[in-house]
């Protein structure tokens, strides 16, 4: 009985170290591109792997290319079974030297997990500058891009081919047999072309943890824009703050500042670059806004450097002279944007749209208020500007209701009499008193200028507009033909593997060299798996 | 100290010590992200006699809107003189009508046994009594589909000290092969939409004891029959 006490005690005692162990797990990322080595305006394919399964691994992914101090091109992806795979673009002006591509996921603490690894990029044009200055400098070490034939290959994982050499122009036929029970992620392949001797490295295995961690960047699970409101540099709390993107179908975002003066947006259903208005609805005080970045910061330094005779060697000028061929002969993959499904304005739908252009030319909004729209009373006075809203229903009118212009929220009515028959494109009323979420609208005149982009009407106050990323949804790039000459004969992110074993044929192009073939995945424990054989090409 | 005191004592200073972690892994709520609803300000209807909702008391339910959003947890009724949603928003303590043009459907007394499946209604039209756009309850799934659609007359009174009174009416529908059709709910009329299949729908009715009037048993018919077809 007294043992059982004590082991009851133990039991008890153990409770809270037991429950923290478990709720203490933490994910790394994999960080996998089609080539180590890139010519400026290429496009770098990657897939990008949770390797152990947490909470995290339907989070939102970043992925960066920076330079010392600054962010060169970005893509914000959503989760698709625990791995991420897209592209990125290089700009056509980039210098040769060694830049760092990140990809990382945050937790809801706002914490960042990062894998980075270095990029050699040679830029067509030759500028080289950047890579000299870097040489000069000397804590600065030579990276030599490129994928090591010595390392360690998995017994579960193999690919092979039974042919050593083919012709310029023809197929190879690459077998891959899986004997992993489960993988995370997928089986991914690349056949990639390689230089007759030199020391490669392909894929982000390798950590390299320079990246800023900074207290203001914070990267959560899902894709959000945030900031802070202060007054006269004290955090303001309880204010709410709207967001809204110029479009033609009003959509709006809400959120109230915290005791930090912090507000976060959650943004779910937007891709491309965007343009974003964030501001207070109180415009009685004038507060400071500020965006906090959306991406980590890039790193101070990174001290690598293209080393001269690999910048020079033949292979990198073959590669500088494809990319410029492809480049001339090849249409650009173009990113549009995804259209969202069954967008609505956020004050439903109106039956009262009145097209200017119908009418007689009017000089202002006053004119225009007067003569074609008669359920609107705005007055226009030095010390106060106002619009009324008349309903047919109630038989009332409602004397706060909201002004939209360009589906952008604007609370001085006094800023709309710039705009004439001309700029305006059709006006929406809404009179009626409706609620979107937590935001109450007691009538509402919505103005779509011809420009569209709001830039029609005075900047209201206490509110900022930047451009963003959102979402990369890379399923709507325009399919590229294929290229006269390629380095990359295969990029396949994840492989249809549904039986244990299976055939591949690639099809080489007409430049002769040395091959690989590369066959990579994670397995449930976590453990990187990868095998390759190699070819060449010949006549 | 007294050993049955003792063990007990640690147990509740262990749990006050790791509450937090131990109960919150049951209390901890993923928090999904709040989605909003578009909309109407509803007027209470005054002056009448009867209720114009399908259930007088507040029950807890999902709302699916177009864009495929899901709204959950949400206070609601169905308006059966205007066929609407009405559902209340917590923050401005207030009766809204969903905005039908986004709404795909919804589900009333969520995870209850008698939870209610409503649609926003599309396919052929019967004049007045089902039209496009109606929500209606979708009470079957499958081959056949059985709709209910829940609406209400107004009777005017007859004298001053009278109020207008509301006569609940139910309609239901049948719909098979993209065609509609009107059902009581009784045997005879399931057999006049499938007059081929009578032998059939009579056995099944008596094996299962069949109810007139009854749409869990109308249910449950449509529910056998249909493997027959």
């Amino acid at each position: 009985m007294k043992q059982l006490k004590l082991y009851l005690l133990l039991a008890l005692f153990s409770l809270p170290w037991l429950s923290k162990a478990n709720s203490a797990r933490h994910g790394h990322l994999l960080l996998q591109t089609d080539k180590s080595l890139y010519v400026s305006g290429e496009n770098i394919r990657f897939k990008c792997t949770q390797v152990q399964l947490t909470s995290e691994s339907q989070n939102v992914l970043y992925v960066d290319i920076c330079g010392e101090g600054y962010h060169i091109a970005s893509r914000i992806l959503k989760p698709a079974n625990s791995h991420w795979n897209g592209s990125i673009s290089l700009p056509d002006t980039l210098q040769s030297g060694v830049y760092l591509m990140r990809a990382y996921v945050g937790n809801v603490e706002g914490e960042a997990t990062v894998v980075s690894m270095p990029l050699a990029v040679v830029n067509r044009f030759g500028n080289n500058e950047l890579n000299k200055q870097r040489q000069a400098k000397r804590d600065y070490v030579p990276l030599v891009p490129g994928f090591n034939p010595e390392q360690d290959k998995s017994k579960l994982l193999l690919i092979t081919t039974p042919e050593t050499s083919v012709k310029p122009g023809k197929s190879i036929d690459l077998k891959v047999e899986n004997q992993l029970k489960q993988t995370i992620g997928g089986i991914s392949l690349v056949v990639f072309k390689t230089p007759g001797c030199s020391e490669f490295q392909v894929g982000a295995t390798k950590a390299y943890d320079i990246f800023m961690p900074s207290e203001r960047v914070k990267i959560f699970p899902q894709l959000m824009i945030s900031g802070k409101v202060s007054k006269e540099n004290q955090a303001v709390e309880g204010s709410t703050v709207l967001l809204s993107v110029p479009d033609s179908i009003a959509g709006i975002n809400y959120a109230t500042t915290d005791s930090l003066g912090e507000f976060r947006f959650n943004i779910k259903q937007l891709y491309g670059e965007t343009d974003f208005v964030v501001q207070t609805i109180d415009k009685q005080n004038n507060y400071q806004l500020t965006l906090y970045p959306g991406l980590l910061l890039p790193p101070a330094e990174i001290p690598f450097y293209l080393p001269a005779d690999t910048e020079q060697s033949e292979f990198v000028q073959l590669a500088v002279q494809r990319a410029s061929i492809n480049m001339a002969y090849t249409q650009t993959m173009a990113i549009t944007s995804s259209p969202q499904k069954h967008k609505l304005p956020f004050y439903g739908i109106s039956n009262n749209r009145v097209l200017p252009e119908r009418y007689v030319p009017l000089d202002d909004f006053r004119e225009i208020a007067l003569e074609i729209l008669p359920t609107v009373r705005y007055t226009l006075n030095r010390d106060s500007s106002g619009i009324r809203l008349w309903d047919p229903v109630t038989k009332g009118f409602y004397y706060n209701p909201w002004i939209l212009v360009d589906g952008v929220p604007l609370f001085n009515a006094a800023s709309l009499n710039v705009l004439n028959s001309e700029k305006i494109k059709w006006i929406e009323i809404q009179p009626q008193v409706r609620c979107y979420g937590n935001l109450l609208i007691e009538g509402l005149l919505n103005i779509q200028t011809q420009n569209g982009d709001f830039s029609d009407v005075v900047f209201p106050e206490n509110a900022l507009r930047k451009k963003m990323d959102t979402f990369y949804d890379f399923r709507l790039d325009q399919h590229v033909p294929d290229k006269l000459f390629n380095d990359v004969l295969l990029w396949e992110p994840i492989l249809n593997m549904n039986d244990q074993s299976i055939g591949i044929l690639v099809k080489t192009t007409m430049e002769t060299g040395s091959y690989t073939a590369l066959v990579q995945t994670i397995d449930h424990l976590g453990n990187l798996h990868q095998h390759f054989c190699q070819f060449k090409v010949e006549p | 100290m007294n050993s049955s005191f003792f063990i007990p004592f640690l147990l509740f200073i262990s749990i006050v010590l790791t509450g937090k972690n131990t109960f919150a892994q049951f209390a901890n709520v993923q928090g999904d992200q709040q989605v909003d609803l578009y909309g109407i300000l509803f007027y209470q209807p005054h002056g009448l006699d009867g209720s114009p909702y399908l259930y007088n008391e507040w029950n807890t339910g999902n709302v699916i809107l177009e864009n495929g959003l899901e709204a959950t947890a949400v206070r609601m009724k169905v308006n059966i003189l205007s066929n609407d949603l009405v559902y209340y928003n917590e923050h401005f303590k207030n009766l809204f009508i969903a905005d039908k043009a986004t709404v795909h459907s919804f589900v009333l007394k969520k995870d209850r046994p008698d939870s209610m499946m409503f649609i926003k209604y599309q396919g052929p039209e019967l004049g007045y009594k089902l039209k496009n756009k109606d929500f209606v309850h979708l009470v079957h799934q499958g081959k056949i589909t059985l709709l209910a659609k829940y609406s209400a007359d107004v009777s005017e009174a007859n004298d001053i000290t009278s109020r207008d009174k509301i006569y609940p009416r139910n309609n239901f529908f049948i719909l098979y092969n993209n065609k509609l059709t009107e059902l009581k709910l009784s045997q005879k009329s399931l057999i006049k939409t499938f007059p081929e299949h009578k032998k059939e729908i009579r056995r099944l009715a008596t094996s299962i004891h069949f109810r007139n009037k009854s749409l869990s048993d109308m249910n449950r018919l449509i529910d056998f029959f249909e493997e027959a077809l």
